[in-house]
């Protein structure tokens, strides 16, 4: 009796086993399929959360996409992207601690960066240390790829380069500017920016008449508003992240301090820019680092299909940010398939040798990782609109001088 | 150009002051450091952002809604949370608001996600001038509302019988009890007015500037400034606290560059706490 209940047993063990192999068959089978792992520490929370977010919005929409086609192609064979996404917490050191993981825990084959210059220059030198290609999304702080990195490379021009446009069609304007006040956040991106166009503007033979940094956190303007107004200046920069630009040119109309051109470093071209300050975002001009108005094509959109597709999917007109991701997916995915492997060495020499135009613009980049072909395009905020002014576009034109705020 | 420094100190240390006002009452008469205080601010931002947008009210109009929906909020978080482990002492306490905060956070951002959110009334960035100096009209309100309510709050604590058994619960909570004082509930009490006068500065504040979930973090330096540099629990100190930081931020400004802003900020927040240990008002008790 016993023995026919132990046989029992063993006989029931067996077929349960066989049924759990049954079971895990097509995981197993589905397991084996080739993938590219790749990782990701964004931030979806903290200060930085709407940006991080669109970036990732950006990183999935390519996931999604590449995989609809098949997957990347590495040496012949089709691969699926597989996605491992961490929340930075917009935090530096959180960052670099997740990128960490993604290589030498999660194992993944690639890194895609952050969005920031602050936090990619950590995540970054993890890469450096593995030996792990990252491709920085929107991070072009000057100071980022001064450091002799071998495996970063930047999808954005630097920092210093971004608001130059502004200087250049702002001499051209008539009653010509002769001056102009700059006012910047201690930041690792705002400084080289407007340090950028201050130097142009200074070449270009303008005349500086404020220059104030400001820390972290301010959120009373009205002393520099004050010294500002009194010297009345032609231009005016500014360079901050969207809080800090919101209650610049809010205080800005309370003390009626007026100029000819009010700039910011990108937080104009901000989706929320046009909710928040209606009326009172008009005229501002910002870069921006794609917009849909681009002339640009590449081997799998153009600018402005680039934005049809999304619009179809969204519903809603494509921001830069998350245009930002979904091109570094696009960039990695070239550097992958003329690589014909995921070995990092290989992809990063593809990259180091690239010379390609893509929806979002072009891609070149020297032996810092610095993308030299990129130029920043530069909108104004008109009729509730951003709308491009450079590269210029049939029927857009720049509007100058603005209006004082109380002739609006 | 002086007189326009003085005035905006002046406007900006109005703010302070009040926000402060509502730190600094749960923090010296309760002994807690409530540090989801800044997200507090913000959740009054939001019913404010929502109320506007939603009904389309003027947000000054939204006032009462922020103050009684915070006011209720406090008063449960009191209730059913930090009352039951308010005999834990002070790091007890601040673990508890610092995770009852990131779970504030994090339920604003299911709502409303990460967007920056803003109110734009018609009057916004509108001003006049007195002898040269520009006074933009909301910041005056802000400025006027802010102070009638921290006006408001002295007057309750020292007039009613409310207000007086809150002090008397901060001066000897066993005897208060002794003298038939319900402590649990008046703890309830002080949060929840803590967290509605928050409510009223976060519908002020959105005037000022946009918010996110993540903006409340950035007033915490205020309030401990404000709260400190004033005396714990001391609403005129606050008020004249928050006064004096407007004043040195406006003035440390034009004199040496915003740069120099916090150094200065910092240096005549170290001397004055040297000079004055507990602060402007601030006594061993607080009743």
């Amino acid at each position: 009796m016993k023995k026919r209940k132990s046989f029992f047993w063993t006989r029931g063990t067996i077929i349960f086993s066989c049924c759990l192999i049954l079971i895990s068959f097509p995981t197993f089978v589905n397991s084996q399929e080739a993938k590219v792992r790749i990782g990701a520490a964004v931030s979806m929370t903290g200060r930085l959360a709407k940006e991080g977010s669109l970036v990732k919005k950006g990183y999935e929409t390519w996931t999604e996409w590449v995989n609809g086609r098949g997957g990347i192609n590495v040496g012949g064979k089709l691969h699926k992207v597989e996605m491992i996404y961490y929340d930075d917490k917009a935090d530096a050191t959180t960052s670099a601690k997740l990128t960490e993981k993604l290589i030498t825990e999660d194992k993944v084959n690639l890194i895609l960066g952050p969005y920031s210059s602050g936090i990619a220059a950590a995540t970054s030198a993890i890469g450096e240390k593995y030996g792990y290609v990252t491709i920085a999304p929107v991070a072009n702080g000057d100071f980022v790829y001064e450091r002799g990195f071998k495996y970063l490379f930047s999808v954005l021009s630097m920092a210093t380069q971004d608001l130059v446009p502004v200087a250049e069609l702002a001499v051209k304007q008539i009653p010509k500017p002769k001056t102009f006040a700059a006012v910047v956040l201690d930041h690792v991106f705002t400084l080289p920016a407007i340090d950028g166009v201050k130097k142009k503007s200074l070449e270009s033979g303008l005349q500086e008449v404020y220059y104030g940094k400001f820390p972290v956190n301010t959120s009373d303007f009205s002393g520099i508003l004050t010294t500002i107004k009194g010297k009345d200046p032609d231009l005016l920069y500014f360079g901050g992240f969207f809080p800090d630009a919101v209650s610049f040119y809010r205080q800005a109309k309370e003390l009626n301090v007026n100029a000819k051109l009010y700039t910011t470093t990108g937080t104009a071209g901000h989706p929320d820019w046009l909710s928040v300050m209606k009326k009172d975002g008009e005229y501002v001009l910002a870069q921006v680092p794609w917009h849909q108005d681009m002339p640009y094509k590449g081997p799998f959109f153009t600018s402005a299909s680039f934005n049809d597709f999304w619009k179809k999917k969204y519903g809603e007109e494509a921001d830069y940010f998350s245009a930002c991701g979904f091109v570094s997916g696009i960039l990695m995915q070239l550097a992958i398939e003329k690589a014909g492997s995921l070995d990092q060495t290989k992809i990063r020499d593809v990259l180091r040798a690239i010379d390609v135009e893509t929806f979002f613009g072009k891609f070149k980049f020297d032996e810092k990782g610095k993308n030299i072909a990129h130029r920043m395009g530069i909108i104004q905020v008109q009729s509730g609109k951003q709308v491009l002014i450079d590269p210029p576009q049939p029927g857009a034109k720049i509007l100058y001088p603005a209006p004082s705020w109380k002739e609006r | 150009m002086l007189g326009q420094v003085l005035v905006n100190g002046l406007l900006q240390g109005g703010f302070y002051a009040c926000i402060g006002v509502s730190f600094s009452i749960v923090f010296g008469i309760m002994k807690i450091i409530n540090l989801a205080q800044g997200t507090q601010v913000i959740l009054g931002a939001y019913i404010t952002y929502a109320a506007s947008h939603l009904l389309g009210l003027d947000p000054f109009f939204t006032l009462p809604l922020s103050i009684i929906g915070l006011f209720i909020l406090g008063y449960m978080i009191q209730k059913y949370l930090i009352n039951l482990v308010a005999k834990g002492g002070l790091i007890i306490t601040s673990l508890l608001t610092f995770g009852l905060n990131l779970i504030l956070i994090n339920i604003a951002l299911l709502i409303w996600k990460a967007d920056f959110r803003g109110t734009n009334p018609w009057y916004m960035g509108m001003s006049f001038e007195v002898a040269g100096v520009t006074i933009p009209y909301v910041r005056l309100l802000i400025f006027v509302i802010a102070i009638l309510f921290t006006i408001v709050l002295e007057l309750f604590f020292r007039k009613t019988e409310t207000g007086n058994s809150i002090r008397a619960t901060a001066l000897n909570p066993k005897a208060a009890q002794l003298m038939g004082i319900d402590i649990g509930k008046t703890y309830c009490l002080t949060f929840a007015i803590s967290s509605a006068l928050g409510g009223a500065m976060g519908t002020l504040f959105i005037l000022a500037k946009p918010i996110s979930p993540f903006t409340g973090g950035d007033f915490l330096i205020i309030l401990f400034s404000v709260a400190i540099l004033g005396g714990l629990g001391s609403i005129p100190g606050a008020l004249l606290a928050g006064i004096v930081l407007g004043m040195v931020e406006s003035f440390s400004t034009m004199f040496f560059g915003i740069a120099f802003q916090n150094v200065v900020l910092n240096l005549v927040f170290i001397l004055i706490l040297i000079f004055l240990p507990t602060g402007f008002m601030g006594k061993r008790f607080y009743g």
